[in-house]
């Protein structure tokens, strides 16, 4: 559905060179810190901005190739832009009407209430994390193909998040449609996605299914002697610790069988994440 | 087209205060002081500011990049804002056109009825003109950059003009003007419409331009 390979995009103080995949039936997660470089790999996807080496396709399309008639079948939320904050939702209903040829109206005004979004307010007024809902459920109500979601769940409080993410669930029920999102709370990501991006200074540094990730991943916990007499070959990254060394596997089977006498840590994507920013490469 | 038309219509009845405004104002020039040329001429000003908000509007809180994830082209953005401005003003220009005419015809002023239209179309004219300059700067350059760049243009004009009557004073401009001296005011007028009409197109093909090569 989507497949960034070797794009690249310059700019003076940051380079982007990211390959990725999105595939039919698959929610994929792209993570990583502040200023890694996700939204330039989401503006890339929705042909916002220009790339300047390397290919991204939608649909089996350049992205910047994308008509009016392709973009009907995405949906998008972005973390940094939104509708115009002038105009009203009910405006918004007649303008979405006109634009999108299967637009749910009762639906989207039935989760406009469910999510407390008022009809007659300016969007301007709405809070960050209403502004959020709004994006996404305008994402949801058009039969889109494939969502792409820029910290969909950013400013909404805990039930608001679930819920949401449980619209996302339901939506992907449907055979053929698929999802790349970005969130800064990997909770969010661990629960929903098939298989995870992580994204750090443009590059992509890590991918996984979500399963392996939380099944075989596992940071050890050693001082600098266990350190010494440990098998290095399936550590990813190390850290120097006060008591030795944090050590970043995707093989905790083998550690769990061969040094039982080490303390190893199951992997959050959290920990993941830190280990693999932070982390130094054997 | 149709959905980005009628946002725009959306986002003109938030600013229904400014548009009773000058539509006060024309009609003050109109009934109250017989100024018809100033009074259309403002209004079709005023309807292509209003259009030059609508983009002001879209790009408000960096919202292009979302917009353009909507089903719209880049070229199609462009067409809609040229067709709204067209429209707009057109439709304003009409009806201020049409009263004015009918107020002659209620005066008994029927001579006057042929020069008005002249003087209303050259105003259109002039009006377009504006525009054609306004919405590629608009689009280059957002909102806060464009006056600036707006003053600097105007300030260019009128020193391209200022050097023109300078030079043609040195050069001879009597002989220049009794040549152009027999042109009539429909001469004049349909030459300004043919500029305003060769100036749109070109200004319309630079939007474009802008706009296809724009990073959002």
């Amino acid at each position: 559905m989507l497949v960034l390979k070797n794009a690249e995009k310059h700019y003076d103080k940051f380079d982007l060179n990211c390959s990725l995949k999105v595939q039919p039936g698959c929610i994929t997660g792209l993570i990583g810190k502040n200023g890694a470089g996700k939204t330039t790999v989401f503006k890339l996807a929705l042909g916002l901005i220009y790339k300047d080496g390397g290919t991204a396709e939608v649909f089996g399309k350049p992205a910047e190739q994308l008509n009016a008639r392709d973009k009907e079948q995405i949906g998008v939320v972005l973390a940094d832009s939104g509708f115009s904050g002038y105009l009203m939702v009910q405006d918004l209903i007649v303008v979405m009407e006109k634009l999108y040829p299967v637009f749910q109206k009762e639906k989207f005004i039935r989760n406009c209430e469910r999510f407390q979004l008022p009809l007659d307010k300016k969007i301007k007024e709405f809070s960050t994390g209403m502004k959020r809902r709004l994006q996404l459920l305008a994402a949801l109500s058009h039969d889109a193909k494939l969502l792409i979601l820029d910290e969909p769940t950013a400013g909404m409080d805990v039930i608001a998040r679930e819920e949401l993410l449980n619209l996302l669930r339901e939506y992907m029920e449907q055979d053929d449609r698929a999802i790349l999102i970005s969130s800064h709370i990997s909770s969010d990501l661990e629960n929903l996605c098939d298989d995870l991006y992580m994204i750090d200074d443009g590059r992509i540094v890590m991918h996984e299914e979500t399963d392996v990730l939380l099944s075989n991943y596992a940071v050890l916990k050693v001082t600098e002697e266990q350190y010494d007499k440990l098998d290095k070959q399936h550590l990813l990254r190390y850290w120097q610790e006060s008591y030795g060394y944090s050590c970043l596997t995707d093989q905790k089977q083998y550690y769990l069988e061969n040094y039982p006498e080490i303390e190893i840590e199951k992997g959050s994507i959290d920990e993941v994440i830190t280990m693999m920013i932070r982390g130094e490469k054997q | 087209m149709k959905g980005m038309f009628i946002k725009d219509l959306r986002l003109l009845r938030g600013q229904k205060q400014f548009f009773l405004i000058a539509c006060v104002f024309a009609a003050i020039f109109l009934f109250g002081s017989n100024q018809y040329y100033f009074g259309i001429t403002y209004l079709i000003i005023m309807f292509a500011m209003f259009t030059l908000s609508t983009i002001s509007y879209d790009e408000y809180d960096n919202g292009f990049p979302f917009l353009f994830t909507l089903p719209i082209s880049r070229k199609g953005y462009v067409r809609e804002k040229y067709a709204y401005c067209l429209v707009t003003s057109g439709i304003a220009w009409g009806v201020f056109t049409l009263l004015t005419v009918m107020m002659k015809v209620i005066k008994g002023q029927v001579a006057e009825i042929q020069p008005l239209i002249l003087t209303s179309v050259g105003a259109l004219a002039a009006g377009v003109l504006m525009i054609s300059l306004m919405i590629p700067l608009q689009l280059k350059f957002g909102s806060e950059k464009r006056q600036i760049v707006m003053i600097v243009c105007f300030a260019g004009l009128f020193f391209l003009s200022y050097c023109g009557a300078k030079v043609l004073n040195k050069f001879g401009a009597t002989r220049f003007a009794a040549k152009f001296g027999n042109v009539t005011m429909s001469g004049i007028v349909t030459a300004g419409v043919i500029i305003a009409i060769v100036m749109t197109v070109i200004s319309y093909l630079v939007a474009v331009y802008i706009m296809n090569k724009k990073e959002l």
